[in-house]
């Protein structure tokens, strides 16, 4: 076993600790977790739910059907602000990734130019994609595109049935539009804002509170897996591993575009608060945020971020470790 | 909305035995908003799991003047979740399965809870413009009377006098004399 920290104060007859994750290589270092047994390596159960929309782990989560989750920054913000109409505190546990989606473009979008009045898929009101789509937008010069929300394994066929013109989408999906021959990934949101946050891992405020150690043990676990990732060496095996858990339909070289030069998908173990920061700033712009909130009510999950504990928790595992 | 015909068609008809009346099927998202505004309906009926869930949302977010509440159906879910959703008092309910009796009596208390969740909002954005519309006002006639030596009943008359002239009210006037317009 490779990590070895098992967190005394787990009860091992305690209900496993539910995750959900929306099927992208983002959420790798969940599925990485579960596949190389790093959960069971801390001593926790837990069980990692697929869920088919944003929309619907959002309202897991807050209902209490989800304990944590794989989330959109800017969504983990509208749920702290209520903005979505559902309210709810939440923990930050770790960042997961930074960078990684794509701008798809169908064939005829590419042919004739975006014109007013063109449908451009998004994965949700509140994410990256949306606010760097607007600013990709607006560089292009192309005015009046109507942002239309779908899940991302959806994009593909709603260009195939010319419901959209292109879209934003994390990967592996603008790469396997682009495999099914509908048209070409023209950019990545890396180059908008190099390096910004994408994702990160969510538990609701009150079971971070109520299952402390689980969730610390949990997000050990899941930086160990985040740490695994970014080593080259492992990154044949981690395709493999995606493929089987996430993607049974798609080639690996599909499933590896998310670390090309376009989508440069990198893990990372912070969620920090400057990061955060200027996601509610692109929400404020967009009218996205209640006026009458203020930042350091919107930052409250990050302050309360269990990624340094559970980093602390790490650090001594890994020198017989984590990579050895 | 529902991506499964035959589903849609078994909820059309348990809808429609408890005296709704459901005005469109909605397979997808293409043309969500339009299909909304077109077919007049009054409440939006989703699985929760529903592939257009976000594009639902998208609506919500984006295009404003078109609120309807969703309510949402959760094959997995427990009491205590649904209760939580509730509880929430906004357009968002989960209700365990499609079972006819419960259905109507849902949708009446989600369409309720909405109007007043979205009368709520609407007296609140209204208070707030009162708020700053006074704001406005008071550094209307300060300015009025640093910049033209003015005691405080002058500039308030000043300001009345180019609200008349302009037929505007007296907030606009003020907002104007502000932006030097």
């Amino acid at each position: 076993m490779p990590l070895d920290l098992s967190l005394p104060n787990l009860r091992p007859d305690a209900p496993a600790l539910r995750l959900g994750c929306v099927p992208l290589v983002d959420a790798a270092p969940l599925l990485v977790a579960e596949a190389l047994g790093f959960f069971q390596a801390v001593g926790l159960r837990a069980a990692l739910a697929p869920e088919t929309s944003w929309a619907g782990l959002r309202d897991r989560l807050a209902f209490g059907a989800l304990d944590g989750a794989h989330l959109l920054t800017p969504l983990a913000l509208a749920l702290g602000a209520g903005a979505g109409g559902i309210r709810a505190d939440l923990a930050v546990g770790c960042g997961l990734s930074r960078n990684g989606n794509g701008i798809f473009l169908s064939w005829r979008a590419l042919e004739t130019g975006l014109r007013p009045g063109a449908r451009l898929g998004i994965v949700h009101p509140f994410s990256a994609h949306h606010y760097l789509l607007r600013r990709w937008l607006a560089a292009q010069g192309v005015e009046d595109a109507v942002p239309l929300a779908a899940p991302p394994p959806a994009m593909a066929d709603l260009v195939a049935q010319g419901v959209i013109d292109g879209f934003c989408a994390g990967a592996p999906w603008p790469a396997a539009a682009e495999a099914s021959r509908l048209g070409r990934v023209v950019a990545g949101t890396a180059a908008l804002w190099p390096d910004h946050p994408e994702k990160l891992l969510a538990f609701r405020g009150d079971v971070a509170e109520a299952r402390r150690e689980a969730a610390l043990a949990a997000t050990a676990a899941i930086l160990a897996a985040g740490a695994w990732l970014n080593a080259p060496e492992n990154r044949e095996e981690a395709v493999a591993i995606l493929r089987r858990r996430a993607f049974p339909a798609l080639p690996d070289a599909v499933i590896a575009s998310a670390f090309d030069g376009t989508h440069r998908m990198g893990f990372v173990p912070e969620a920090t608060a400057e990061g955060a920061s200027r996601w509610i700033a692109e929400m404020r712009e967009a009218g996205h945020l209640p006026p009458d909130i203020a930042d350091a009510a919107l930052l409250a999950p990050w302050a309360r971020s269990l990624q340094p504990e559970a980093a602390r928790r790490l650090a001594p595992a890994s020198h017989h470790g984590v990579t050895s | 909305m529902d991506a499964e015909a035959a589903r849609a068609q078994a909820v059309r008809e348990g809808l429609e035995a408890t005296g709704c009346t459901v005005v469109a099927i909605a397979p997808d998202v293409a043309n969500l908003t339009a299909r909304v505004r077109d077919s007049g309906a009054n409440v939006i009926v989703c699985d929760m799991d529903d592939p257009s869930r976000d594009a639902l949302e998208a609506m919500r977010a984006l295009n404003r003047d078109e609120p309807r509440p969703v309510v949402l159906f959760a094959e997995r879910g427990a009491p205590e979740q649904i209760s939580a959703a509730l509880e929430a008092g906004v357009a968002a309910y989960v209700v365990e399965g499609l079972s006819p009796a419960r259905v109507r009596r849902v949708l009446e208390v989600a369409i309720l809870r909405f109007r007043a969740h979205e009368a709520l909002r609407a007296e609140l954005a209204q208070a707030r413009a009162t708020i700053e519309e006074r704001d406005r006002i008071a550094k209307a006639k300060r300015r009025l009377m640093r910049d033209e030596g003015l005691s405080e009943p002058e500039a308030h008359r000043r300001l009345q006098r180019l609200a008349m002239t302009r037929r505007v009210g007296l907030g606009q006037a003020a907002a104007q004399y502000l932006n030097n317009i």
